[in-house]
């Protein structure tokens, strides 16, 4: 009988090489630890799995080709400036690395720690152990969904540490801005904030050439604290950007989440939200924004693992040219989990025939006490309103702008009001004024 | 000075042949009506005039103070003063009134070469001339004509028009879905923008807007084509007699 035949595993053996050089040092450190079997487990993971793709029920939208063909270059000397964001507090990481000379701390209140993750773990150990590895994807057929969660945790060095004592209110935004400069990066990011604190973030990803940036960020929040969290993922265009965060919400708690991905010639971001106490109460909204030869995917997944719970999700996508934009989203209410409120809506505009949207909305359900819907849309501009825009003396293009920032004033009208909401106004503008929006040329 | 002429035009839409030749001249300062059954080509008309995408003119010309509008964009047609005052007004959710008149007037007087409005000078006049027009305060931070009843969508149409101050109006079936109050406000509005540099075109399909604005002469568009010229009284004549006539003669 002829064997059966198994997908080619790709292990990424061109640049995998240049990866494992960086992490060495860091790994002479940690040999003997909990951390030093956390990640021999991991490598034993990603080496089974290899690069996840369509093979892949998660993945069957998007796949990593050319991943491996990146150019392995050394590291920068010289830094160029980086896109700051006033009246913020900055933790900036370059190749994943904290970057303390460059980092903007002062003032912070009493108790609060923002740090390089590697002196965190020496430091501050406990809190680290009961966060770091504790929410990853154990389930053996998501293993090879998340290789990259344990590429990532097989290999980074460092990352930032964010912790927030009981019932602190951080009044200043802190961004936490990763810069790529090399080949591969493995930034880690570890949040904690106990109960009743209160933090705003704006993660923001850039970079330098084209890379790849694989992330993983773990986010534990106490009862009643709110976290609102603004991500900008601005990569290159010739870039690749995987991320994958997890948060835990406590009851009475509150996540708020506003991701607008714009940059990267391929990037997904997976995000899993537990929502593990009542009333623990999570809002996910999106835009991505994407042109010629870019491929966004985002992928959620809501766990209602409590009652009372409470989730909202809109995301919206822009694609113009041959762009192909992605979201999976999934709800999921546990049998003991009642009168729960979980709802997701996902629109897409495509600004020229070739452009595709992919939108699949997964429910599953097995409490009966419960009010979940979602919706989904793609759709042309409305030629009718151009047209009455263009007779009132608009010309074509800044019709066009104006009606996908109609489109998109939904999601920036849910986005907290002063520094967060500029910023992403900002953004959402910049890109309507350097692209076509569909407009013939 | 603003003038409209249109000469011999010829209008397809779909490839089907809808205007077969209409010729029109309406001079500076006056107002003609234009009367006809349904699917004689009245919206055509109004279309070709805006230039829509899709009314496609194959033959003739339309003429604003004798410069050719068929080689401009809508916007283009827009700047050099002309205005459409839509049967069916569009809803745009996300835009209000107030955002989209202003970028109207600017993107206008930018392409014009003149300079910005004065914004506190804008709102003053928007308020002024929304309350002449009925429209509370709060309907301008709505979204354009998004939940608006007929009769709203139509003095929006009229505020439009009396903020940017066309040298060529053309109103597109302005009473249809109005009551006799609506009618008579935005009558009321046209009539004060009447003015000798100033032209208009009424098209509508019943006579009662007329005892409104008053045109100076009225034309019957029947099959494609203008059937008949004459005063007000044609109009009345309309009324009693119906378009049979002209249907007919046009078959």
């Amino acid at each position: 009988m002829a064997p059966i035949s198994r997908p080619q595993r790709n292990r990424m053996t061109r640049i995998l090489p240049a990866i494992l050089e960086q992490i060495a040092p860091f790994d002479r450190l940690h040999k003997a630890s909990p951390l030093g079997m956390l990640r021999d487990k991991a490598w034993a993971n990603w080496r089974d799995s290899g690069l996840p793709g369509p093979h892949l029920e998660d993945w069957k939208y998007t796949n990593l080709r050319g991943l491996d063909d990146l150019a392995v270059t050394p590291p920068v000397r010289a830094l160029p400036s980086l896109p700051g964001i006033s009246d913020t507090a900055t933790a900036v990481l370059v190749d994943g690395v904290f970057q303390r000379e460059l980092s903007n701390l002062q003032n912070l209140p009493k108790g609060v720690i923002v740090k390089s993750l590697a002196q965190a773990m020496m430091e501050d150990a406990d809190v680290v152990a009961g966060i770091l590895g504790k929410t990853q994807p154990t389930l053996a057929d998501e293993k090879s969904s998340h290789a990259l969660v344990h590429l990532n945790t097989a290999t980074f060095s460092d990352g930032v540490f964010v912790y927030i004592p009981a019932n602190v209110r951080v009044d200043r935004p802190l961004h936490i801005l990763g810069y790529g400069t090399i080949a591969v990066r493995h930034p880690r990011i570890l949040m904690s904030l106990e109960a009743g604190a209160s933090l705003q973030v704006i993660e923001t990803w850039a970079g330098r050439k084209s890379g790849f940036t694989n992330l993983v960020s773990e986010i534990e929040m106490g009862s009643g604290a709110t976290l609102q969290h603004l991500v900008l993922q601005d990569e290159v265009e010739t870039s690749f950007h995987v991320a994958h965060q997890t948060t835990r919400v406590a009851e009475e708690a509150s996540y708020d989440t506003f991701i607008l991905q714009q940059g990267a010639h391929v990037a997904r971001r997976e995000i899993r939200i537990t929502l593990e106490g009542i009333k623990a109460r999570a809002d996910l909204d999106a835009v991505l924004m994407a042109s010629s030869r870019q491929h966004l995917d985002l992928t959620s997944f809501i766990d209602h693992a409590a009652s009372q719970t409470l989730s909202n999700s809109v995301v919206k996508m822009v694609l113009e040219e041959n762009a192909r934009g992605v979201y999976q989203g999934k709800i999921l209410v546990r049998p003991d989990s009642q009168k729960v409120d979980g709802n997701q809506l996902a629109k897409a505009i495509l600004l020229s025939r070739t452009a595709e949207a992919d939108i699949k909305p997964e429910l599953e359900i097995y409490a009966d006490d419960i009010k979940c819907g979602h919706g989904a849309a793609v759709g042309e501009l409305d030629e009718a309103q151009i047209f009455y825009l263009m007779a009132r003396g608009i010309p074509e293009f800044e019709a066009r702008q104006l009606l996908i920032h109609a489109f998109l004033q939904e999601i920036i009208d849910r986005v907290p009001e002063g520094i967060l909401r500029t910023v992403t106004e900002e953004k959402i503008l910049s890109w309507l004024t350097s692209h076509k929006n569909g407009e013939p040329s | 000075m603003s003038e409209l002429e249109i000469h011999n035009l010829q209008v397809q839409v779909a490839e089907r042949q809808i205007l077969k030749g209409l010729t029109l001249k309406v001079p500076s300062g006056e107002v003609h009506a234009i009367m006809g059954p349904n699917g004689a080509g009245k919206s055509t008309l109004s279309y070709a005039i805006a230039g829509r995408e899709g009314y496609n003119v194959t033959g003739g010309d339309i003429r604003l103070d004798h410069k050719s509008l068929l080689d401009m964009t809508p916007d283009e047609r827009a700047a050099e003063g002309l205005f459409l005052a839509f049967q069916y007004p569009i809803e745009i959710p996300g835009v209000t009134l107030t955002n989209f008149l202003k970028t109207a007037m600017n993107a206008q007087r930018r392409r014009r070469g003149e300079e910005e409005i004065d914004a506190m000078a804008f709102v003053k006049n928007l308020r002024t001339q929304a309350r002449a027009l009925g429209i509370p305060d709060d309907m301008l931070k709505r979204s354009v004509n998004v939940g608006f009843s007929g009769g709203e969508k139509k003095r929006a149409e009229a505020l439009q028009m009396a903020m940017l101050q066309p040298k060529f109006a053309v109103l597109d079936e302005t009473d249809s879905g109005l009551d006799i109050d609506a009618l008579k406000v935005v009558a009321h509005a046209v009539n004060a923008l009447r003015d000798k540099n100033r032209g208009m075109l009424v098209i509508t399909h019943y006579q009662r807007l007329l005892d409104y604005i008053v045109p100076d002469k009225v034309h019957v568009l029947a099959v494609g084509q203008i059937a008949k010229s004459g005063g007000p009284e044609l109009a009345k004549e309309l009324e009693r007699e119906g378009y049979g006539a002209y249907i007919e003669a046009a078959a």
